[in-house]
């Protein structure tokens, strides 16, 4: 258990997520070991599918980085994500996996710091809750 | 699977011809000078103006605030020069019933008040259909109260005389601005041009605002001119207390410049007239319109969206532009900035006669799909579409029917797509692909 | 079209409990405009499934697939291969679906993984409300369109009962009482004076399905 190191994906909206997270690349910030970066061209893209899928194919917390509600740039699209998520957190308590394993993180381009501390949190969030157990790997 | 969120494709999506028409909705300043510029430039402009005259909201102006001109002989002018351009067709109690299609291929259906209904086929479109003012209500009887554009008017018709109201002689006036109007300013703009003009008439001058609203440019220097022309100008945070006295009526205000709350007074305004902002609203018929453009409309009613993203001059669909006070009010000079704006983009638009969609931009299997209208009702960019192939009970894609284009399905139009994704993480079939 | 909507998790589970390989069977009509059971909403169950038989020790294996109608017995057909595969089926489809497949796979469990819940039409994107009880015999014409089996609580078929009030059923506060509605939309027609015709009571057993499962034959269309 000393050992696990949650692995958390994270989706990151090009928007703001990715910029975020290149920022923090660029200060050379401390960030999670076990990362996953998925870029996406809007929050809005992200199906509720890939959110289960994500969680499904090995990972321990998945993290979507979005951009602040009213400044989408293709104007909704945070706002469905952001329903999606409420629905995935339904099925994962049918499932019976913990709430705290998907959590959306609004930022914006400039939001390096907070991008990675909110990761590193995360996975301190994650650590004493031990392996998804509904991962197929 | 998660990770593959776009497929790749080798095919790009065709270019599209743009032929150099544009259609302008609304013959305000705007539209007119929308219209003249791109004229200018070779391309062939209709404007649609639901009035039976031109001019719009600058109607009620006769006064510039940066300037010495006559605003109705300036409107004079422009409209002439308009009427005098070739490339613009002007349709007068025009307005616009139907717009099918996207970027390029608009089809636009004006009805005009004879009855006449013409099918325009524009590649773009732009809209300045301008916004409506309702008197601010000061005081429940409304009697000595006037809104600005009374006093505009009162102003330009006494001329060299002293002011008059109803026969009576009008000597002091007080304005009273912000009761409503939040973060617009031309109530005050107007209301410190026209305390300029009343001093030099003679007449004692208040102005009573919540806040002096003159990030306008040249306004700090007009409100300087004021101040030292002697207009009196006070703050509030409490709304001023209107009564009848006498003849006139008495406007209390608390004087804020004490620094001590408990020594402020309260100072009473006698006025002959009192004048209110007028209310800046969105135009009701603005929300007919977006549902026939398929355009979003902003809190409020008006086509502003609240959005850092939201490029100024730009609406939801690629190749519809907003400017002036239908996107919102501003004075003259700001509204033709955004003319100006418009005339730039859609210049860099028709440039080269074509439109090269870049991907992403999503594609509907058609085989899959179920014409559930989800994607429909949720694309923010009304880029996809569902239509009947002629008279028959089979769907096609838009615009390209011909007998091996049954689609039967939704479509996206590539010119109109932004490549959000948002129609492919809904479609409940999964048909929906957003290529790169 | 049928509206359909996710059986409990909790059900689902239950129903596969003794399987460790099924086939999740969506498909793409009814049910996938109402988002209860097409690819996407199959695949979304189908991660659900695989994570909580997982979590509990006893991994499900699942072969999804979504034709595009499961009432027609071609479409159907298509899954036979599949079924070959697979020791039990979840169909996501409506009741019709799930019987198509029963009668097609005889020697397969074939469990329903929505409740098939009404016809009815979309009120607004996200929200559906039952419209039709296919009583047999439509009386839409008397009614100005509005339907009383379908929306009135107690498919009262000659005026509201006592407890219209507001235009609201006393039976559910939220719901429209239907006679209100042909009473007004009756009027804008010019069509009040059709309200006093009486409307007889309906025969059940004859025209509707309380004497079994009624059957249509076309002899012209038979081949």
């Amino acid at each position: 258990m000393s050992t696990f190191e949650p692995k958390i994906v994270a989706f990151c909206c090009e928007q703001s997520g990715l910029p975020a997270a290149e920022m923090a690349k660029t200060l050379k910030l401390k960030m999670p070991d076990n990362l996953e970066l998925v870029p996406v061209p809007c929050s809005g893209r992200i199906e509720t599918l890939y959110l289960l899928k994500a969680l499904e194919s090995g990972a321990d917390g998945v993290v979507v980085f979005a951009c602040y509600e009213e400044n989408c740039k293709y104007l909704q699209g945070n706002v469905r994500l952001k329903s999606r998520v409420g629905y995935a957190k339904q099925i994962m308590t049918k499932i019976g996996l913990e709430q705290e394993r998907l959590e959306i993180f609004h930022v914006a381009t400039n939001s390096g710091v907070k991008f990675s501390e909110f990761l590193l949190q995360k996975a301190d969030q994650l650590r004493p809750l031990g392996p998804n157990l509904g991962k197929i790997a | 699977m998660y990770q593959t969120v776009y497929e790749s494709k080798t095919t790009a999506p065709a270019p599209i011809n743009l032929k150099p028409e544009v259609l302008v909705i609304g013959g305000g300043i705007v539209g007119i000078t929308v219209a003249r510029e791109l004229a200018r430039e070779g391309v062939q402009v209709v404007i649609a103006e639901k009035e039976a005259t031109l001019g719009g909201g600058v109607r009620d102006l006769h006064f510039f605030y940066d300037r010495p001109a006559d605003v109705r002989k300036w409107m004079g002018d422009l409209i002439s020069a308009l009427e005098g351009e070739g490339n613009i067709t002007i349709l007068k109690g025009a307005k616009l019933k139907r717009l099918d299609g996207q970027l390029g291929r608009f089809q636009a259906l004006v009805r005009t008040s004879d009855g006449m209904e013409r099918t325009l086929s524009p590649s773009a479109v732009v809209v300045a259909t301008g916004c409506i003012t309702r008197p601010a209500e000061a005081m429940s009887d409304g009697s000595r109260c006037i809104g600005s554009s009374e006093m505009e008017k009162l102003l330009a018709e006494s001329r060299d005389l002293p002011l008059a109201w109803k026969g009576q002689p009008v000597k002091t006036v007080t304005f009273i601005l912000d009761l409503t109007n939040d973060d617009i300013k031309i109530d005050t703009v107007n209301a410190i041009k026209q305390a300029v003009i009343l001093r030099e008439k003679g007449c004692q001058v208040a102005v009573v605002a919540r806040d002096l609203k003159v990030s306008v440019s040249g306004m700090e220097l007009l409100y300087r001119q004021a101040r030292g022309k002697g207009v009196l100008f006070f703050k509030y945070d409490e709304p001023p207390v209107l009564s009848h006295k006498g003849d006139g009526i008495s406007v209390e205000v608390q004087d804020m410049t004490v620094l001590r709350k408990e020594e402020r007074e309260i100072v009473s305004l006698p006025s002959d007239l009192v004048v209110t902002g007028e209310t800046f609203a969105a135009d009701p018929e603005i929300l007919e319109l977006c549902r026939v453009m398929k355009l979003r409309a902003g809190a409020g009613g008006a086509l502003m969206e609240d959005n850092p993203q939201f490029l100024r001059v730009m609406s939801n669909r690629r190749g519809i532009f907003l400017a002036g006070a239908c996107r919102f009010p501003q004075v003259i000079t700001e509204s033709l900035n955004e003319a100006h704006a418009v005339v730039q983009e859609v210049k860099a638009l028709l440039h080269g006669g074509v439109y090269t969609p870049v991907n992403p931009v999503a594609e509907v299997d058609s085989q899959k799909c179920a014409v559930c209208y989800t994607c429909v009702r949720l694309c923010p960019h009304a880029a996809i579409g569902v239509e009947r192939y002629g008279d028959r009970n089979v769907y096609a894609a838009p615009a390209e029917k011909n007998g091996d284009t049954l689609w039967g399905a939704a479509r996206v139009d590539p010119a109109a797509c932004f490549g959000c994704g948002v129609c492919v993480a809904e479609c409940p079939a999964r048909a929906i692909t957003l290529y790169q | 079209m049928i509206k359909a909507e996710q059986k409990p998790f909790e059900e689902i589970l239950e129903y596969l409990a003794p399987y460790n390989k099924i086939l999740l069977s969506g498909c793409g009509a009814c049910v996938t405009v109402c988002h209860a059971g097409g690819e996407k909403d199959g695949a979304l169950l189908a991660s659900a499934l695989r994570m909580a038989r997982q979590k509990i020790g006893k991994p499900l294996e699942i072969i999804e697939s979504t034709p595009a109608r499961q009432c027609e017995p071609e479409f159907a057909q298509e899954l036979s291969d599949t079924i070959g595969l697979v020791e039990a089926v979840l169909s996501v489809s409506c009741g019709i679906g799930v019987q198509t497949l029963a009668r097609l796979f005889p020697a397969m469990q074939i469990f329903p993984g929505v409740n098939t819940l009404f016809m009815g039409e979309t009120v607004e994107h996200g929200v559906w409300e039952e419209r039709c009880q296919a009583c047999g015999d439509c009386i839409l014409e008397k009614t100005a369109g509005i339907c009383p089996i379908a929306r009135c609580a107690k498919q009262l078929l000659n005026g509201p009962c006592g407890g219209s009030s507001n235009g609201k059923c006393e039976i559910k506060r939220e719901t429209d009482c239907a006679w209100q509605l042909i009473f007004d939309r009756s009027k804008a027609l010019g069509q009040l004076h059709r309200l006093t015709e009486i409307i007889p009571a309906k025969q059940w057993g004859v025209q509707s399905r309380d004497s079994g499962p009624r059957r249509i034959v076309r002899e012209d269309l038979k081949v």
